[in-house]
């Protein structure tokens, strides 16, 4: 049984941890409605830009007569050979398994095949997992401050984009986060290249294009790309926050059950030396009766 | 009376714009773009300049465009642009 003393030291460690971990969650718990916010506001621009494209693509000619899509990062491939995989985790801990779970997704889908793929990790935890476990890294985006830095985002981009252009991989998948709420949020694996068009439903219009279907792709694939690749990282940011609220929220509330626990043991403890000191005065006061 | 049709302009930050209006001009990348209702589908590039459009009440709004797509589909407007400026 720990003596009085050392009880109450534990308390007071355990009292401190838990305003550490309770601080940590307000703080996840603002800076997840910052976060859910941008994506929010991002949303309506990426999604309307989606269903463009697929309609856009829904009214070029197909069928074997057909001249190819007038865009490389449209062109579907009949296989991928050499692919990037982008994975996608925090600069930080403490977020439970927001991580592991990203990692564990990546892991299966690469299978240790290292000759077929790229790795390319935004956030540092990624990137150390796979370092240690020698893979070689293609691309990193660490550092972002938890923000969606522009010009990150652009660099990041332009590495998949000239990657694919250039033939060193044949497409380019996303290990991430979708986020729904606070309490639904789980891992996924997107395409992100070459572009899959979503599929239009009813009848395909017959656009005009100004001035031709190729200038406006050529515009208008950068555009969404870049989208695409903002929502992801806003929804990985947002579901980061959302762990990490979690987890620490978790943490408080153990703290607080170990804290009861303890100050029952501390009450037992104190009990059990004042029963004794009245046992010992009795005792005397017997002996001295004779 | 020119018959009203539905408009909308979505920024990257939010959905800017959701209502009905009587015609639109817009700096397409072939000129200046009038738009009135039943238009023919139709989707082109922006060029910097400016956008306008009216409502049917007669209310008149413009803005400063850099970059953007319009589309034109089933009497439905759309424009997406990175950012809209007050003229």
């Amino acid at each position: 049984m720990p003596s009085l003393k050392q009880i109450r030291n534990r308390i007071r460690s355990v009292k401190s941890t838990q305003q550490i971990t309770r601080v940590m969650q307000m703080v996840s718990a603002s800076k997840l409605a910052r976060a859910q916010n941008l994506l929010f506001q991002a949303l309506p621009y990426a999604r309307e830009l989606e269903a463009l494209m697929g309609r856009i693509v829904a009214g070029l000619p197909s069928g074997p007569e057909a001249p190819p899509v007038p865009n490389p990062f449209l062109q579907a491939r009949s296989e991928m050979r050499r692919g990037c995989l982008v994975v996608f985790t925090s600069d930080r801990g403490l977020c439970g398994a927001y991580n592991n779970n990203v990692i564990g997704l990546a892991e299966r889908h690469l299978a240790g095949d290292r000759s077929r793929w790229t790795l390319a990790c935004v956030g540092k935890k990624g990137r150390a997992y796979f370092a240690k476990r020698g893979w070689s890294i293609g691309y990193e985006m660490i550092d972002t401050q938890g923000r969606v830095q522009p010009q990150q985002v652009k660099d990041l981009s332009h590495y998949l984009a000239s990657g694919f252009q250039s033939g060193q991989f044949e497409g380019v998948l996303f290990a991430a986060t979708s986020f729904h709420s606070v309490s639904r949020f789980g891992p996924k694996l997107v395409r992100f290249l070459p572009i899959e068009p979503v599929a239009h439903e009813g009848k395909a219009d017959d656009y005009l294009f100004e001035p031709g279907p190729r200038e406006v792709l050529d515009r208008l694939v950068p555009e969404f790309l870049s989208a695409k690749l903002n929502t992801t990282l806003y929804e990985a940011l947002a579901s980061e926050h959302a762990a990490r609220m979690m987890a620490m929220r978790n943490a408080t509330d153990n703290a607080s059950e170990m804290i009861q626990t303890l100050t029952l043991q501390m009450n037992k403890a104190r009990q059990a030396s004042i029963t004794k000191e009245i046992a010992e005065i009795v005792g005397g006061a017997e002996a001295i009766k004779g | 009376m020119p018959a009203p049709y539905r408009l909308r302009i979505i920024t990257r930050e939010k959905v800017a714009y959701d209502g009905q209006v009587d015609s639109v001009m817009a700096p397409g990348s072939r000129g200046s773009l009038g738009i009135w209702a039943h238009h023919a589908a139709l989707i082109t590039a922006l060029v910097p300049g400016r956008l306008w459009f009216r409502e049917p009440g007669g209310n008149e709004s413009s803005f400063r465009l850099q970059k953007g797509f319009l589309e034109v589909r089933q009497n439905v407007v759309t424009i997406l642009t990175d950012e809209l400026g007050k003229t």
